[in-house]
């Protein structure tokens, strides 16, 4: 407890050198959790309604009632009565009530009122309850608009934890179950938050099909308080694998938020306009200065907070985002649930080699109160260095991490060294790097990258390459792609290029890359279509505890392992492969058995 | 002019289709050119040759591109391998895509009037992305359904997640 941030060294010694059970969650919150995922119906947290917005809408009344109450006062008087809203005061008002004996009425009716609202509240409470059995999780809600929800567990995108800040001080927190879709997820708010710890550690167990024997080594035992979950959020950190965890420098944060070209041309824009204001004399200027740099001010603190204490993790259960300062969420997304990935490097940010990793998920949640914080959950990492760039692609592709293909697709330039194109200039249609690039009959469209701009299929993943000055590497795995496309327009057809798209779920926009020689873009499809469907039947990644255990049985009864057994033909079988150590668990693709030369 | 092409023993869809576009064509033309017939004509009150005119065109240019449905017709083809699902459709401009079977999530058959009375259906095959847009129109009498059957079965054996 002296360092807030790091835990002490050491205090785990035997955790970080066997299966890190990272999720640990306290022993008497997981009993409680088993209890809770007994098929059973269980309440939520008992503080809900008024963290759902009870207190919002008695804080909303009470401000109604404050700005209305002359008018409300004068309804119960006389009509004769010559009321003057300015000058009366309440309590002559209230004299005059009570002498006339409508006073007890007006108070037995606000009575009345409060505790119909806490008797509706109550009524809410009771009636929202949830369940999870051995395959799906249940909520049901509403008094007067039933509703009930009911989502398979094999079928989840991701589980979150979202501890606002006022919900904090209550110890509860928002658990998250996240499926594919617009609107889909199920919102189990509010629990407590040892106790939606373990019962998210309890669903992934189910929804990966992890054995008992495996969920038996899993236990641990740490007590978790409000004052604690301030003071040290990431505390769960301490199990995880150190060579997996990235966290960001708060002045890499501060610096990167900073070099953002938006804020420096709005931050040159603003001296400009203050610089005419006092030349030109124009003091009006000023008012339309000010809202514009309190709405960036507010923007840049809202992403700084979130980003200050920015972590993710490799866990058993897969990926471990966490992020806010004072609003945290930890968001755990299982192998297979990211479907493409972006990296990019901000101009600005190159003299520093910094860069920044995005990503596509199933979901789309429209929540109109938390948008901003949907929209950042879409990135792996704010801002990082190459290693940095190189551990969270790791994470998500283990079979890229530090190969040369992905380096070229951040900063190759297409050629293996400057000399090679000096030699052969006429020939350097495909390029020396492995990646097939935009030919030199072509470059008058690409006129700055041609020879950057290109594709590459590798074991796991298509790697987009694009953009000189703005550089960028779009990632696809290949178990993922949904299709893929070849595109030609008569205009290039005229130039003899042609254009690849790889459709995958979650974009709007697929990833493409364009200006590619006609035999070269052909030649990349037809190897797709031989790759993507063997990738895509040795993905295990639906039940990614169950390839690990040849003899184990699942918990979860009804976790489908028919995933496993309908591999494609000619796929050599992926479960044979797969460690059991808990961490080397993604997409096995039967290209990583034949072992990859990384340089 | 290079153009990209895939050799393969392509299967074709019905030439009839492209009467279906033609008439489709001809009659969204005569419902836009009669609309700006009497947008023109009635209530903007211009000329009446100008809006005769106006709506003449409209309907000559919808003809038009409903025609050259009978040289796109025979740029549309299907091609099922052992793994994926070809499509290719386009002639100015080209689109191959390859679904693997295990990708689909569900498989539509559609028929609007004009496609009913030359006895035509459209398959659509859904993926889970939204930008996969595998459409295979002008199947003639139970083809649609045959070739429906056909890819479902295909696709039980090799499912798939997301």
């Amino acid at each position: 407890m002296t360092d807030p941030i790091l835990p002490p060294p050491g205090r785990q010694p035997a955790a970080a050198s066997m299966a890190p059970p990272a999720e640990q969650p306290p022993a008497a919150a997981q009993e409680r959790a088993r209890t809770l995922v007994d098929g059973e119906w269980h309440r939520l947290h008992p503080a809900t309604p008024l963290l759902r917005g009870g207190l919002a809408v008695i804080v909303a009344g009470a401000i109604l009632v404050n700005s209305l109450r002359d008018r409300v006062v004068a309804l119960f008087l006389p009509a004769d009565y010559d009321y003057d809203g300015e000058s009366t005061d309440a309590l002559e008002a209230a004299e005059r009530l009570a002498s006339n004996g409508t006073l007890i009425w007006v108070l037995l009716g606000l009575v009345g009122v409060l505790a119909l609202c806490v008797l509706g509240f109550w009524l809410a409470w009771r009636v929202h309850t949830f369940r999870v059995t051995g395959d799906v999780v249940e909520v049901r809600q509403g008094i007067l608009f039933r509703s009930h929800r009911r989502a398979p567990l094999a079928r989840i995108q991701g589980v979150n934890v979202e501890k606002r800040w006022f919900a904090r001080i209550f110890g509860a927190c928002k658990l998250e179950i996240q499926s594919a879709g617009a609107d889909a997820n199920v919102e189990l708010a509010y629990l407590s938050n040892d106790l939606a710890d373990a019962l998210r550690y309890e669903i992934l167990a189910r929804s990966s099909g992890r054995s008992a024997q495996q969920h038996q080594q899993q236990t641990g035992s740490r007590t978790q308080r409000v004052v604690d979950d301030f003071l040290r959020p990431d505390a769960e950190l301490d199990g995880v694998d150190r060579g997996s965890l990235v966290r960001l420098k708060p002045g890499t944060v501060v610096a990167s938020s900073l070099l953002d070209l938006g804020l420096v041309l709005g931050v040159l824009l603003a001296v400009a306009a203050v610089v005419a204001m006092i030349a030109f004399d124009i003091p009006w200027l000023l008012f339309t200065l000010i809202p514009t740099v309190l709405s960036v001010v507010s923007i840049t603190v809202r992403t700084l907070s979130q980003k200050l204490r920015y972590s993710i993790a490799q866990t058993p259960d897969g990926i471990r985002l966490a992020y806010g300062l004072l609003s945290t969420t930890t968001e755990v997304l299982p192998p297979g649930r990211v479907f493409s990935i972006t990296v990019t490097q901000p101009l600005l940010w190159r003299p520093m080699g910094w860069w920044k990793v995005s990503f596509t998920r199933a979901t789309k949640t429209t929540d109109a109160s938390s948008g901003q914080q949907r929209q950042y959950a879409n990135v792996l990492l704010p801002v990082g260095d190459r290693a940095d760039v190189d551990t969270v692609i790791g994470l998500v592709l283990p079979q890229l991490r530090g190969t040369r293909a992905l380096h070229d697709g951040l900063v190759g330039r297409g050629v293996a060294d400057a000399d090679a194109v000096a030699q052969d200039g006429a020939t350097a249609a495909t390029s020396h790097d492995g990646f097939v690039t935009t030919p030199r009959s072509a470059r008058l469209l690409r006129p700055l990258s041609w020879r950057r701009n290109g594709v590459a299929i590798g074991d796991a993943a298509v790697l987009l390459r694009k953009g000189r000055i703005w550089r960028s590497l779009g990632i696809v795995p290949l178990a993922r792609t949904q299709s893929f496309a070849m595109h030609q327009g008569p205009l290039e057809g005229a130039l003899g290029v042609a254009h690849l798209a790889v459709h995958v779920v979650g974009n709007a926009f697929s990833p493409a890359i364009g200006a590619l020689a006609v035999e070269d873009a052909q030649r990349v499809f037809a190897h797709a279509r031989e790759v993507v469907p063997a990738a895509i039947g040795a993905d295990t990644t639906e039940t990614w505890h169950v390839r690990a255990e040849e003899a184990g049985e699942p918990v979860a009864p009804a976790a489908p392992s028919m995933h496993v057994e309908a591999a494609a033909p000619g796929t050599v079988g992926g479960s044979a492969s797969a460690s059991t150590d808990g961490m080397e668990q993604h997409d096995v693709t039967p290209d990583e058995q034949r072992g990859e030369p990384r340089p | 002019m290079e153009r990209i092409d895939l050799v393969g023993d392509w299967r074709r869809v019905s030439p009839r289709y492209a009467w279906a576009e033609l008439w489709t064509a001809a009659i969204w033309g005569v419902i836009v050119a009669a609309a700006i017939v009497v947008l023109l004509g009635l209530i903007i009150r211009l000329d009446w040759w100008i809006a005769w005119l106006a709506g003449g065109g409209v309907l000559v240019l919808m003809l038009l591109s409903g025609l050259f449905g009978f040289l796109r017709v025979r740029t549309i083809g299907f091609l099922m391998r052992d793994d994926d699902l070809l499509v290719r459709r386009g002639m100015l401009f080209r689109r191959f895509v390859s679904v693997p079977y295990g990708r689909m999530q569900v498989v539509d058959i559609t028929q609007g009037p004009v496609e009913r009375m030359l006895d035509l259906r459209t398959l659509k095959f859904v993926t889970a992305a939204a930008t996969s847009a595998v459409t295979i129109p002008g199947l003639p009498g139970s083809d649609a359904e045959v070739l429906r059957d056909e890819l479902v079965a295909v696709a039980e054996s090799r499912r798939a997640g997301l």
